[in-house]
């Protein structure tokens, strides 16, 4: 009924957002809002989408290494929303608005950013991955 | 792409230990994990700002007292009521406001939405 890319693109979705919820519960204070998972849903998926329609991608022997790139630039797509909004909407300083993460002092800025950044990139990568392996079965 | 699956694994596994050890944080004040009602007296018209939470998240005062928020936090935030706001507030900021209507107000933290308070004017 729908695209194989579609049902790809929405399962990478999916598990980048379950495992993102996951770790904001666990390791993040305060929890984000439902809008914020809303928009990072969509972002994934879009980004998912693309990443699956490159021919690229579906001849490449690397494809894990190509969906961790591609987690890395989605997570920054993500970053670049949010230190949008900081700046041009609640005229707030870089990182006003993301949560406290358990263990990583927030006054380390790289440590803190690069956190975020390879953290969704990771979950995006894993979703890639399960992606992959699920839809490979299956043409098998 | 097994070697390189493995290399994921372990920065993944680098990554949850470090984010799951102690953290090096400055000491903050004990807090009541339960929902922390306060009755008025002198020094309970103040409202703390801490830890991306308003302490006490629900405040009962009287018709025509004030209520001061104190933030001691570590980021920015602006509270917000639906029919006025504060500025952007750092730390060591403070905002101040009267109540002189009996209702109950619900306010939030524009920046950080799931920090939310009730003042109950009675």
């Amino acid at each position: 009924m729908f695209n194989p890319i579609f049902k790809k693109a929405f399962l990478v979705a999916t598990v980048t957002i379950i495992l993102d919820f996951l770790f904001h519960f666990f390791l993040t204070n305060p929890m984000e809002s439902i809008t914020y998972f809303v928009i990072k849903f969509l972002l994934a998926f879009t980004v998912a989408t693309g990443l699956f329609s490159f021919r690229i991608f579906t001849k490449s022997k690397h494809k894990l290494l190509i969906i961790f790139l591609t987690g890395l630039i989605f997570s920054a797509l993500m970053s670049i929303y949010y230190r949008a909004w900081e700046l041009g909407e609640a005229h707030v300083p870089f990182g006003s608005r993301a949560p406290d993460i358990t263990g990583i002092p927030r006054n380390i800025l790289i440590l803190f950013s690069g956190t975020w950044l390879l953290g969704h990139a990771l979950f995006f990568t894993l979703g890639g991955y399960i992606s992959e392996k699920l839809f490979e079965d299956k043409n098998n | 792409m097994k070697k390189t699956l493995i290399v994921l694994t372990l920065i993944s596994v680098l990554f949850l230990t470090a984010c799951s050890s102690p953290a090096d944080t400055e000491t903050t004040p004990e807090e009541s994990s339960i929902q922390n009602i306060s009755t008025p007296t002198e020094a309970t018209t103040s409202v703390d700002i801490l830890e991306f939470k308003f302490v006490p998240d629900t405040l009962e005062i009287n018709v025509g007292e004030s209520v001061i928020w104190e933030h001691n936090d570590k980021v920015t935030h602006k509270i917000v009521f639906p029919a006025f706001e504060s500025d952007n507030m750092e730390r060591g900021d403070t905002f101040t406001h009267t109540f002189d209507t009996s209702r109950t107000y619900e306010y939030y933290c524009s920046i950080h939405p799931t920090m939310r308070g009730v003042i109950v004017v009675k």
